[in-house]
Parts: C-alpha cells; structure tokens; sequence
C-alpha cells in the first residue's frame, strides 16, 4: 500500500471517527445545585437562587419569625412582570416548602379550597359517610397574613454593528412582601436580584 | 466514440405559477470525469436543487391554505397535522399557518403551541447559517430557511396574544404583549401602520392594572394614527385616573358628544372582537432581464381582493356605538418588505455576478452549447423567495364596545362591503356583568 492510499484511509477514519461522535445523542445527569446556564434566560438555578435568597431573610429578620404562636399566611402568588412565560408558582411552592420545614409559619392550603368544599360537602350530604368520623365544619383556620411578589425583567441586547458575536443583558429583580390582613400594613418586604450577560454567535454553519 | 441523448421533463409550481421546463440533453462520453460530464453534473445539481426546493417544499401548505380559503379550515387543519419530513426550510411557516387556521377553529390552546413552536425557531433563526447562504449565492433562496417578515414576526405574538385573552389568561398574554414590543422597537418604521397590535398591547396592559404602561401605549399610538380619535376615549379615561388632567381634556376634545356621554356611565361589561376581514396578500415576482438572458427577480406583495369592511355589532336587533382599530395587513406587509429592499437587491446582484462568471467559466472551458444550457438552468434557477404566510387577513379590526346592561345578550355581527351586507354572524349568547371583559374572534374570508 503506498503512503499516499494510507494517508488517505487515515483522513477518511478520523473523519468518520468525528462524524460519528459528533452525531451520538449523550445524556447525562446533573445536580440540581449545579449552576447551569445554556443562555441568559431564566432557569431553575436562577429559581434555587431566589428562593434561597428570599427565605434565609424572611426567617432571620422578619418580625413574624421570633412569634411563639408561628402565623398563619396564605400565598397568593407571584406576578410574572418578565418578557418570559415562567411558571412563579414553582417560587411559592418552594419558599412555602422552606417555610413549613422551618416550622415558624402556617399556611393556608388556597389552591385546594374547592376540593376541601368537595370532600366536606360529600361527607355530609352524600350519606355515605358515618356521622362519628366527619370533619367539624367551621374550622378552618383564618390567615393573618398575605405573602405577594412581583417578578420583573428587563432586558437589553446590544446595538446594530459589525460584529460575530451579539450580546444581551437580562436582569431579574423578585420583590416579596408580606402583608398584615388585619391592617393593609405591609409587615415586611425583601427584593432579590439577578443578572447576567449572554453572547451567541451571529453566524452558524 | 458514441453520443446519447436524454429527456428530461419536470414541473413545479412556484406560489401559484406553474412553470414547465422541457430540455434535450445532449451529452458526449469520452472518458470517466470529463469535463462535460462535471459540468453536466454540475447543471444536474442545480436544477435538482431547485426542483427539490422550490418545488415540493410547499405541497401540503399549498393544500391547506386552498382548503381553509374554500371555508373548509378543518380539512385544512387535517392536512396539516401529523406531516412527516417536512422540509425544515418551510416550518416557520407551517406553524404560523397551523396555528391561524387553529385559532380560526376557535382551538386556541392548540393555536398557542403551533406559535410558540414559530416565535421559538424565529429566535433560532437569528443565526445565519453560512452554508445556506453560501448556497442561495449560487442557486436561489429557496435554498434557505424562511425567517418571516418583520411583519409576520411580529404577528406570531399579536395571535399569540389573541389566544390567550380569548382564553382570559391575562399575564400570559402581557408576556406576549412585551415581545411584540421588542420587534416593534427593531423595526418602527415599517411597521408604525399596524395599530392593531399597539392596540393589543395597551389592552393587555389595561387587564392587568398597569394603567400608566397602557396609557403611554395608548398615547404611542394615537401619534401614529392618522386621528386620535379611536383611542381617544381610553385616552381621556386612563389619563384622568392617573390625573394628567390637561392631557385627558385634550383627548376629550377628540370624542364625539355622544359617545362622551356614554363613556361617563358605568357599563356592565365589555365586549371586545378580533375581527379579520379578506384575504390576505400574496407574494409575486418580479422580474428584470439583463443582455446575456440575466435575470434578476425580486419579490412584491400583491393584494387579493377586498381589504376592508365596516362591522356593525347589534344587540337584540339595536346598532352598538363602537370604537375600532385596524390594521392594514396589506399595507404593513409591504412596508416591511420595503425595508428589506436594500439588502434582497445587494443579495441579487452579488448572485447574477456570480452566476455570470459561473456560466462564463464554462463557456470559456467547454463547448458553447453546455455554456448555453448551464446559462438556461442559471436563469430559469433565479426565482424570487415568494414564500409567505397566506392564511392571513388582509385586515385585522378590535372593535370595543361598552355594554350598558347586564345579562344575556344576543349580538349579531354585520359586515357590510360597499353598499351590501356580506356576511351576518350571530354570536353565541354572552353573559355580561360585574365589569367583566369579553373577548370574541370572527373571520370574515367572502
């Protein structure tokens, strides 16, 4: 075989060789506490980040936390002020989860008062339920307070010019605050912000 | 030495047109990799290309969009679902015809997913790909993945926010609103005509309380328009709660006594229609043939048909004052491929180059005659990029109107051309009360 047919099988497998990696579906698992960001839009380390970062302060400085009897709140979630479809109720469910294993706070269960309508009118009135083993009407704990938010974006990318790469900016702020039902006053309120600069390639093959 | 002779005989249809090309190859075979025979591979190639491009690539759209025009839109639909291989140069527009005639169908959770799957690759797009390019410098832009009009980007969001107001998720359609904003801020001038969308946004704003950003869009837009009179009455309304007393007088000035006083009663409820009149405009070719058969070919947009409509909502046999904004799909259309005028001309003219030293190099290598034929594929290759979304209006009207009693109400929808009525659509009864906002979408195609 002359060098010049071996050089050439050479260059055919290495090709082959990098075809073939390159075209091989991978999947790996990642930690959950791993920062990970494919862009500069939000994502569940950025949701990590807030929750950690709004529920350390809510324990430690907010006026409910040394109470002997812990309050009871009800969450009326997070408004998404962003330019992104991002589901916030996955920030309430984990500050509220935060807040229950912290044990300093009660919370109303509001996205299953109709079931608990359902299941208390059924024991009553579908006679199917022994008188000894129905839930007391009349109840249900009141909450003294309103836990809200606010989730903000604003973006920036950068102006038209010659160039390869094209940069944007994202900030995010989230502002929660929690609200004496009794008075309108607001108890305490804390922001947590976040942001980060992304680059993509303008030109692909 | 012997000679052979080949036929070959295809048709496609480019955006309406059919063109038919019949040519007899003559071909020589001296010796294995010839000249002639690169070269005819060559020619091959191409015209394969843009057989295979230009061709099949819109097949089962072309069938769509003449089933949804023939009031069958959910044939149209059928037809659309579950296409395997669809060539990924055309999916922008799959999706954007698939999810207008779903929104047609009144399927707007279905609607949502076909434009989130159109406002995701239009992100995507914003990469040019070099080899697509490189390519369509040889051949035509067939080759390249359809990126939408300025215009047509910016409707993806304006359905998307239809859907979600029709399926009253308010914060969604914000989001939406928000986006629709961006493309508007990239692309002001060409598309400062569709008012319906700014109207849209200002709205989306007003759901959600944030009366400041709806009144900035309101006042945006009456800017823009030729009267502020449409927007007047939102204009006096907002700037009054938020006690820009001298601007809310100015606007006052604008609405007519009647309506004025209808604007100071509390109505019950309000009845708000995204209505879409015609037949939106197509794409066509133009072309300019230079000395030495080059041909340069650039896309317009043409209209079919009627563009506008008055509507006339009734309740219970009684005409409803009503205030509406339209677009003129048309003429925004147009605007935006106006201002990519410049850059489709430099593409051409760097492509005929290009094709001409091509032609030239094989003319001065080979026997005149696959120079000639070489030059007959080059040329009959320069077909402009009349893709478009065609399932479109050519108008797009939001009409609000306040209902003053609450209840079931029975409206009736008259559109009226010229001096006849067109078309009456009678609504489903529509409960009103408690200051609620009710949202209805109607296609008006006759």
């Amino acid at each position: 075989m002359t060098s010049h047919i071996k050089s050439s099988l050479l260059v055919a497998v290495i090709s082959a060789f990098c075809l073939i990696i390159g075209c091989t579906a991978t999947t790996r698992t990642v930690s959950t506490d791993e920062a990970l960001h494919y862009d500069e839009a939000y994502d569940f380390s950025d949701k990590k980040t807030i929750v950690k970062n709004l529920v350390e302060p809510l324990l430690a400085t907010s006026p409910l936390s040394g109470t002997t009897e812990p309050p009871v709140i009800i969450i009326y979630g997070i408004a998404n002020r962003t330019s992104e479809h991002i589901d916030t109720s996955g920030i309430t469910d984990d500050i509220r989860e935060a807040l229950l294993k912290a044990g300093k706070f009660r919370f109303i269960n509001e996205t299953q008062r109709g079931n608990i309508a359902t299941e208390t009118d059924y024991q009553y009135n579908s006679g199917a339920v022994s008188p000894e083993t129905r839930i007391e009407r009349a109840r249900q704990a009141g909450a003294k307070y309103m836990l809200t938010g606010t989730l903000r974006s604003i973006e920036k990318e950068e102006p038209r010019q010659v160039r390869l790469k094209k940069k944007s900016l994202r900030y995010y702020s989230l502002h929660l605050e929690l609200t004496d039902i009794k008075t309108s006053l607001i108890s305490w309120a804390h922001s947590v912000e976040l942001a980060r600069e992304a680059s993509r390639p303008i030109i692909g093959w | 030495m012997g000679a052979q002779r080949g036929t070959c005989q295809r048709s496609f249809k480019t955006n309406h047109r059919v063109v038919a090309v019949s040519c007899h190859l003559p071909y020589k075979t001296n010796c294995f990799f010839s000249k002639d025979l690169i070269a005819w591979v060559c020619i091959a190639a191409l015209w394969g290309s843009v057989v295979f491009f230009a061709g099949c690539t819109a097949a089962p759209l072309m069938n769509a969009r003449k089933e949804f025009y023939s009031n069958d839109p959910l044939k149209a639909a059928d037809s659309l679902s579950e296409l395997r291989d669809f060539p990924s140069n055309d999916k922008l527009l799959l999706f954007m015809e698939k999810g207008l005639i779903q929104h047609h169908l009144g399927r707007y959770e279905e609607s949502i997913n076909e434009f989130f799957k159109a406002s995701k690759l239009i992100e995507e797009q914003e990469t040019i790909s070099l080899s697509r390019q490189s390519l369509s410098l040889v051949t035509t832009d067939w080759i390249t993945q359809y990126k939408g009009e300025y215009s047509e980007r910016l409707w993806v969001h304006t359905y998307l926010m239809m859907n979600f107001l029709l399926l009253h998720k308010y914060e969604s359609a914000l989001v939406e609103a928000k986006k629709a904003l961006k493309v508007l801020e990239k692309h002001p001038e060409s598309l400062a005509d569709d008012y319906f969308t700014r109207a849209l946004i200002a709205l989306c704003y007003e759901n959600l309380g944030q009366t400041n950003d709806a009144y900035i869009e309101y006042k945006k837009l009456a800017g823009l328009m030729h009267s502020p009179y449409p927007v007047a009455g939102e204009l006096y309304r907002l700037g009054s709660q938020l006690g820009f007393t001298k601007e809310a007088e100015h606007y006052k000035k604008v609405i007519p006594k009647s309506q004025f006083a209808l604007l100071k009663k509390k109505p019950a409820g309000e009845l708000i229609l995204f209505v879409g009149v015609g037949t939106g405009p197509v794409k066509v070719s133009d072309d300019i043939i230079a000395p030495a058969s080059i041909r340069f070919s650039f896309p317009r947009y043409e209209s079919r048909g009627f563009s506008d409509a008055q509507i006339i909502v009734s309740d219970s046999g009684q005409r409803l004052p009503a205030v509406s904004v339209t677009t003129s799909i048309d003429k925004v259309a147009s605007a935006s491929l106006q201002a990519r005028a410049s850059k489709i001309v430099v593409k051409e003219t760097a492509r005929a180059a290009i094709k001409e030293a091509m032609a030239q190099a094989v003319e001065h290598k080979n026997e005149s005659v696959i120079g000639v034929l070489l030059r007959a594929a080059l040329f009959l290759m320069e077909e402009a990029d009349t893709r478009c979304w065609e399932t479109l209006p050519a108008s797009l009207k939001l009409i609000r109107l306040r209902i003053l009693r609450p209840g079931k109400h029975h409206f009736k929808v008259t559109v009226v051309r010229g001096r006849g009525i067109v078309e009456e659509i009678t609504l489903p009864e529509i409960s009103v009360s408690s200051g609620r906002k009710i949202y209805h979408s109607i296609r008006v195609n006759n």
